[in-house]
């Protein structure tokens, strides 16, 4: 008699892991994530200058010359540690704001989903006219209004988000509201929390994942929008909006480092978020 | 110097008076150099032609300076396009009595005019006023009109319009932007007198050799308007006739005015037909603009931003050595600057000399925190302030081992940030941790500390355009705010400054300024309110199809001569 070894049935959970983890786009996006993430947090194991140093008469100095390999700025400062120190910012307050706006929008999604009726009907028109509003204007009539620091920042993104995130929770909740796991809750005496946040939130885990993905590549823009255009950072701080907004001019003199090396930093990092996010989908999808 | 011919220099002495003998006398014996004579000589009322004679009977030859486009030769007709920033919310109705920022200024060149104007090389000339001539101890000054001068209605330019222009200037209710500038001059409502029709005297409070200054283009708002007009506030829409070369055919405050030439203009006609001014805020796109060829003229752009213009052959450049700067203030009353040594400090750790040669360019000369810029004859051999990081840290070690933590205000314009970052730089050597705040509020707020609801600020940049002398750098900025200091973000109070400032204002020999310079720098070096770095080149561009335009080092952009092939 020869035994056979029954294969162990995977968990929902254990099988979309399993095929994120044979993603290359996953695994290309996180690589990506995960060295503007290292930047962020010890550039200094990345480079070693200063990117606050000025040395004025090396304005402009050309890429690979006099041992700077992403050439100076117009103040003499070396645009590779810029860059690097540059996603300082963006990945403190980009994921700050996206997390804060899926904990809100996941709170009023469910809400909306699963109350229905009347608390639906309010918050939905309520969200919609939010909808509705550009969220730069928004963004730039609050900081405007506030002051423009870094909780700020990430509480106008956050709460601009919210809403987008609620809509895509509703949706998902409304799909899983009649299911029989959730009246059996209800018979069971469970109160409208628990059946919200502990029958419901775990089945809608894969949408949230995907919105957070997403919402997250727009918060860097967004950030970076807003330190283009003057807000949240300080002059000469190495932030790529910021310094894509101050070495612009010198695009028209055919000096292209100072500006589009953070571009593309930039587009890196959300491009590396985007991949993420495509992975999850397509997982989520199947 | 030649052969000196007494004989002429007599002549010409015997039309002069007191104070202009002086200078004649000063210049024939040679404390006076052939530049700081003819600077000296038309502020005092020399004209230029008595003043090239003079210097012909001294042996020279006669020069004269202007910062003008050179290009194709003039055609008559066709529309010149002047880039330029919108004006600010006090300039946005081209008030005359408003008018506070360069964006202001480039409309006031088309169709304003003054009594006197201020060259780029720092001497007067004439304009509305052909002549001026000051008393004894220059406590009078009396200015003789052009009678050709005609406003753009055909009315004759007269002394009561002067005195009605003067006196709305000088009246505080009025909220004159030049009330600062007529209090340098020591005029008070009252003051202005109309002795004939085309006479007019200043009866100043005190002495002012510089006075003609006060009346000049460098005072951009006193532009001379008709007696009869009582309401400025409009002034872009309501059609008060101007003696300029241009007056106003359109204006929108968010896109731009056009100008058409003044059919009835008095002095030689322009050749264009039309002066058109964009508001292009951002540098960039004026730039864009400009290399697309949309304009013919960018009024003023800084050579931060603007290296793609000075480096191209393509452009018509015109670069006018100016005393415009940037006063970085260290509040002296209280607060992070309040110990004399920590203001020291942070004066000795930031590098002139690598600000010019790098950020500036070479476009800018060496200051040393005081506004006796070395453009000024009446600066002297001033004492330079000595970079010396070493000192500072030792001098830091004393008023503050510790460190600390200050907030640098200022606002968002040409190379500002870039200055608050050396700042902030500098400071770091120190231990001071210098927090930027670029607002569009600061002059309302942040600057000066008017009152309990404007703050001021311990740290702070203010831009300051150009003058042809330095008397309002030395007042309203410095002096104690009972001696007039209205505009003094430092709140530096310092009787023996105050005292050095009298005595320099009523000086009217350039000696006698000297020393009284020698003493005010001095002062401000020891007490360092100011962080005066450089003083920086006016630049403008135009294309090359354009001749004639002409600049200030104060922002105004004159077209009168201009012409587009």
């Amino acid at each position: 008699m020869t035994s056979e070894t029954q294969p162990i049935a995977k968990t929902p959970s254990q099988e979309m892991r399993s095929q994120l983890l044979k993603s290359k786009t996953f695994l290309l996006g996180n690589l990506g994530v995960a060295f503007w993430a290292l930047c962020a947090i010890a550039p200094g194991l990345i480079v070693n200058r200063d990117p606050a140093e000025q040395n004025l008469i090396k304005k402009w100095t050309h890429p690979f010359t006099d041992g700077f390999v992403l050439g100076t700025d117009r103040s003499g400062r070396d645009v590779l540690s810029r860059a690097i120190y540059g996603a300082r910012e963006i990945m403190f307050i980009a994921p700050a704001a996206t997390i804060l706006g899926v904990v809100v929008g996941v709170m009023l999604g469910l809400m909306m989903g699963y109350l229905g009726r009347v608390v639906d009907d309010i918050l939905s028109r309520i969200i919609e006219a939010l909808i509705s509003l550009p969220v730069i204007l928004v963004a730039l009539l609050a900081l405007t209004v506030l002051d423009a620091g870094r909780a700020t920042i990430i509480g106008v993104i956050g709460f601009l988000f919210a809403p987008l995130i609620a809509r895509t929770v509703r949706a998902a909740v409304l799909a899983e509201r009649n299911l029989d796991y959730v009246r059996c809750a209800e018979l069971s005496g469970e109160n409208s929390l628990y059946v919200m946040f502990v029958e419901i939130l775990p089945n809608i885990f894969g949408p949230i994942i995907v919105e957070f993905t997403v919402r997250l590549g727009y918060a860097v823009f967004t950030m970076a929008g807003l330190s283009f255009i003057g807000f949240g950072t300080q002059p000469g701080s190495p932030d790529w909006g910021r310094t894509i907004f101050d070495e612009r001019t010198s695009l028209l003199s055919n000096v292209w480092w100072p500006s589009i090396i953070p571009a593309i930093a930039l587009a890196s990092l959300v491009v590396s978020i985007n991949l993420i996010a495509d992975a999850i989908q397509g997982v989520v999808d199947k | 110097m030649g052969k000196i011919n007494f004989r002429r220099i007599d002549a010409i002495r015997q039309t002069q008076g007191q104070i202009g003998n002086h200078v004649i006398d000063e210049f024939v014996s040679g404390r006076l150099s052939r530049r700081d004579f003819i600077r000296r000589g038309t502020i005092v009322g020399l004209s230029f032609p008595a003043i090239g004679a003079l210097i012909a009977a001294c042996g020279g030859s006669e020069t004269s300076t202007t910062a003008e486009t050179t290009g194709a030769a003039p055609v008559a007709g066709g529309t010149l396009i002047i880039a330029s920033g919108t004006p600010s919310a006090a300039s946005a109705n081209l008030d005359p009595v408003a008018i506070n920022d360069g964006n202001g200024i480039v409309f006031l060149a088309q169709y304003g005019q003054w009594l006197t104007l201020s060259q780029s090389d720092l001497t007067l000339a004439g304009s509305l006023a052909t002549e001026w001539v000051p008393n004894d101890d220059a406590s009078e000054w009396t200015f003789k009109l052009n009678p050709a001068a005609k406003y753009n209605d055909g009315s004759p330019v007269v002394a009561a319009d002067v005195v009605a222009t003067i006196e709305r200037l000088v009246n505080p209710d009025n909220a004159s932007n030049s009330l600062s500038a007529f209090q340098t001059g020591k005029l008070s409502p009252g003051g202005t007198i109309a002795v004939d029709d085309n006479t007019v005297m200043f009866k100043l409070d005190a002495p002012m050799g510089n006075f003609p200054y006060i009346v000049s283009s460098d005072n951009y708002n006193a532009i001379i308007l008709p007696a009869s007009v009582t309401d400025t506030t409009k002034f872009a829409t309501s059609n008060i006739p101007t003696s300029g070369p241009f007056m106003i055919e359109s204006y929108d405050a968010v896109k731009g005015a056009t100008m058409v030439r003044n059919p009835n203009y008095w002095g030689t006609a322009p050749l264009l037909d039309k002066v058109e001014v964009q508001f292009i805020d951002d540098l960039g796109a004026k730039v864009t603009a400009f290399q697309s060829g949309d304009i013919d003229v960018i009024a003023q752009f800084p050579v931060i931003g603007g290296e793609s213009l000075i480096n191209n052959p393509d452009v018509n450049l015109i670069e006018i050595p100016s005393t415009a700067h940037y006063q970085i203030h260290m509040r002296t009353s209280k607060g992070a600057f309040a110990d004399k040594r920590a203001r020291q400090a942070m004066s000795m750790a930031i590098d002139h000399q690598s600000m010019v040669d790098g950020l500036l360019q070479g476009k800018a000369q060496v200051a040393n925190d005081t506004p006796f810029f070395t453009m000024f004859p009446s600066s002297g051999s001033g004492p330079a302030r000595e970079f010396n990081l070493e000192k500072a840290k030792a001098l830091m070690a004393e008023a503050a081992p510790d460190g600390f933590d200050v907030t640098l205000y200022s606002w968002q314009t040409q190379e500002i940030p870039d200055l608050a970052v050396l700042v902030q730089n500098a400071g770091k050597e120190l231990g001071i941790n210098v927090k930027i705040e670029l607002r569009d509020d600061y002059y309302d707020s942040y600057w000066v500390s008017w009152d309990a609801n404007t703050p001021g600020s311990d740290l702070g940049i203010t831009d300051y355009g150009h003058r042809g002398v330095p008397d309002v750098f030395l007042n309203a900025p410095l002096l104690s705010v009972d001696k007039g200091g209205v505009w003094n973000a430092a709140e530096f109070a310092n009787a023996d400054y105050d005292a050095a400032v009298a005595t320099y204002t009523s000086s009217v020999d350039l000696q006698s300024q000297q020393a009284a310079a020698l003493k005010i720098q001095e002062i401000l070096q020891d007490e360092s309110p100011l962080m005066i770095p450089y003083n920086f080149n006016f630049m403008s561009a135009a294309q090359k199809n354009i001749s004639g335009v002409t600049n200030s080092g104060m922002g105004q952009v004159y077209a009168e001569k201009a012409s587009k092939s």
